[in-house]
């Protein structure tokens, strides 16, 4: 066989062989990094030293970061500039998740307070709620706007409750499956869908709290830690170990999965929370990085 | 004509077969002494002579000259094992570890499953000791020396190597004596290890050894006699202590049996003081079973790292991963002149990917890597580099 013979047959198999191998690989990552919202100073170093909350507020097109190491409520613009620190009365004392209402209060969850606190930033008031459901304390951790209602995560059962405007419980929606608790939940579409950490399954219930589905994701993370549902209906759940995400389409079947542990530019440390912008990114509290870590298609 | 002369090829390569085989052993026990692998029991490959099917008789990389290390040896004809090892988060501490040669003889043993001990009792005990502690009054399989009565040797679902979730494994045996000797309790009786210590106790009816304030005095203190479950709530009012650290950012309040408190405690009867459901390392296990297989896998791990609350808050902290303090102060803590010498760690010394404090564990993983000193990646450059980008 000729030389050239050669260098065509070895150039066609390398082809055909490219040609086979691609469907067979993984499903292609369309996420890229965009940036990083943190406070990096010139010889002062991060100022986040643990962010665990995000809210992202589309009327002023800001991002709320939470950092419970500082005690203090941070803001950035869209292209990631930090513009301001809040430490409200410097009386905060262990922030953990951000929310704002339709009255523009800004309401978080203090866990060194064990209540739900409401800071007023026009009549510059801060109000300390303590909940409870059914004549027990409660110890809010996750908590979630929809339809004027709280829906706050109760650590200490595992269950989300679901409050009115005047902070009374009015539904409890827990693990149907024994006692078990979870460990975060999101609202999307009606619908609540909750995660069992420890058992590694994604709950779906309806709004009344009937369950309607449940997945069990235990095969593809080590240990999940949050749920978001992504602009097209799927899964998002963010490995608090792995420091990674792995999606799931609507049936729960894996789909891909990205993202390290590490401390590099788009690697994680320890994450806390995932969660997606109006503007369809995806935004990870990487908290044992100091930072919120932004991703777009 | 063409069919006899296959048969002759058939056999021919069969007698040669076998006579390599046969003469392999000839060979083998010239030197070694063959009622040392005559007991009772005896491993396949020695039985059929087919010693170099692990052993290189001239030249070997391991110790014994066998052919792969051990667990691969093991694992290239025991497939079945090294796949369900694979699909489980309990494996038993010498699987994980990949050394069979802890409880199995390789050639031949007097016992069945080619254990190394007299028996299967004798060879758990080699390494849990503590087991083997004279209770007064012991459980029936375990003073048999029948462990895998309840236990699975290599790997299992459930904690502690169980073969079946803890209340069906005791109902198993237990049938129909349940409520003869639960006369007042209040409610189904359930959760029988939060009472009862299934290989032995001092305590008749092998009740723990060290009870609950509470439980001593009936049951009243904590149930509401309706059968109603007793939520975490009530734990705390007593131990102000506990709802102190669990007010923190990072906490274990998290529930996985409707009372987050009864996750790592008994809240009845335990071994030890703390009340802990059973040994710390084994109650972190029981959520945590990803660091464990994590670290377990490794090549450098931390020493005593099963002692999880030497560094980690185990109620709550308001450090990253529940840790005591900063990735610093808790190195410190025994690490006491890094630091100094070291690479600049803490306040004022930046991480350039982060712009946080560098501290330990900006380079290390605690728990195990497959670096040595427990580096994240590779000592020499690729760790380095991460940073120092102009080398």
């Amino acid at each position: 066989m000729s030389k050239l013979n050669k260098l065509c047959y070895s150039g066609l198999l390398t082809i055909l062989m490219g040609l086979w191998v691609a469907p067979c690989g993984a499903a292609e990552v369309p996420w890229k990094w965009q940036l990083s919202l943190n406070i990096k100073k010139e010889r002062q170093g991060n100022q986040m030293l643990l962010p665990t909350g995000l809210y992202v507020d589309k009327e002023r097109e800001r991002y709320y970061v939470v950092d419970s190491g500082s005690n203090a409520l941070h803001s950035f613009d869209l292209q990631g500039n930090h513009l301001n620190t809040l430490k409200p009365g410097e009386q905060l004392k262990q922030p953990y998740g951000i929310v704002r209402d339709a009255q523009e209060s800004l309401w978080v969850v203090e866990k060194g307070r064990n209540t739900l606190t409401q800071i007023d930033l026009k009549g510059k008031k801060i109000v300390t709620h303590s909940l409870k459901s059914g004549g027990r304390e409660i110890f809010p951790d996750r908590m979630q706007i929809s339809d004027g209602n709280f829906f706050v995560l109760d650590k200490i059962t595992g269950r989300v409750v679901k409050f009115d405007n005047n902070l009374q419980a009015i539904q409890e929606i827990y693990c149907p499956d024994g006692l078990a608790g979870f460990g975060d939940f999101t609202i999307s579409n009606g619908s609540i869908l909750t995660l069992d950490i420890v058992r590694k399954v994604i709950y779906v219930f309806k709004s009344t709290g009937e369950l309607l589905n449940k997945f069990d994701i235990g095969a593809d993370v080590s240990f999940p830690y949050a749920i978001e549902v992504g602009p097209s209906g799927q899964l998002y759940v963010l490995d608090r170990h792995e420091g990674s995400v792995a999606v799931f389409d609507n049936v729960g079947e894996l789909k891909y999965k990205f993202l390290s542990k590490g401390q590099s530019r788009g690697r994680l440390y320890y994450p806390e929370d995932i969660q997606f912008d109006y503007l369809g990114r995806l935004c990870i509290v990487d908290s044992g990085n100091g930072r919120v870590e932004i991703f777009g298609r | 004509m063409k069919i006899s002369i296959y048969f002759l090829i058939f056999w021919a390569l069969v007698g040669t077969a076998a006579s390599a085989s046969g003469a392999q052993e000839k060979l083998c026990f010239g030197c070694h002494e063959r009622k040392d692998f005559a007991k009772a029991v005896i491993h396949q490959p020695v039985a059929k002579g087919e010693c170099e099917l692990c052993h290189n008789p001239h030249v070997a990389k391991y110790k014994g000259l066998v052919q792969k290390e051990v667990e691969r040896l093991c694992r290239s004809c025991h497939v079945d094992i090294g796949k369900a090892v694979k699909q489980t988060t309990q494996i038993h501490k010498p699987v994980s570890e990949g050394n069979c040669l802890a409880c199995h003889d390789p050639h031949s043993s007097a016992v069945k499953g080619l254990l190394r001990e007299k028996n299967q009792k004798d060879t758990c005990l080699k390494c849990h000791e503590d087991m083997g502690k004279n209770f007064k009054y012991t459980h029936l399989p375990f003073s048999r020396g029948e462990c895998s009565v309840c236990h699975q040797p290599h790997q299992a679902e459930r904690l502690y190597l169980l073969v079946a979730d803890t209340d069906d494994l005791c109902r198993s045996c237990h049938k129909g004596t349940l409520a003869e000797f639960h006369k007042n309790f209040p409610s189904k009786p359930a959760a029988c290890l939060t009472c009862h210590n299934p290989h032995g106790s001092s305590r008749k009816g092998l009740i723990k050894d060290i009870l609950h304030e509470p439980f001593k005095s009936g049951c009243g203190d904590c149930h509401d006699g309706k059968g109603a479950s007793v939520g975490a709530d009530k734990c705390l009012k007593c131990h102000e202590d506990v709802r102190e650290q669990a007010l923190a950012v990072h906490n274990h309040l998290g529930s996985t049996t409707g009372n987050s408190c009864v996750n790592c405690h008994s809240p009845h009867a335990s071994d030890g003081a703390k009340l802990f459901k059973t040994r710390l390392e084994q109650v972190c296990r029981g959520c945590h079973s990803d660091t464990f297989k994590n670290y377990l896998g490794k090549l450098h791990s931390h020493p005593n790292a099963a002692e999880c609350a030497n560094c980690h808050q185990v109620h709550g902290s308001n450090n990253l991963a529940m840790l005591k303090g900063d990735g610093n102060q808790v190195c410190n803590g025994c690490h006491k002149t890094q630091g100094q010498f070291t690479h600049p760690v803490g306040e004022g010394i930046f991480d350039p990917r982060t712009g946080m404090n560098m501290t330990c564990v900006s380079c290390h993983y605690p728990h195990g890597t497959d670096n040595p000193f427990n580096l994240k990646q590779e000592g020499s450059k690729d760790l380095c580099i991460q940073c120092h980008r102009g080398y």
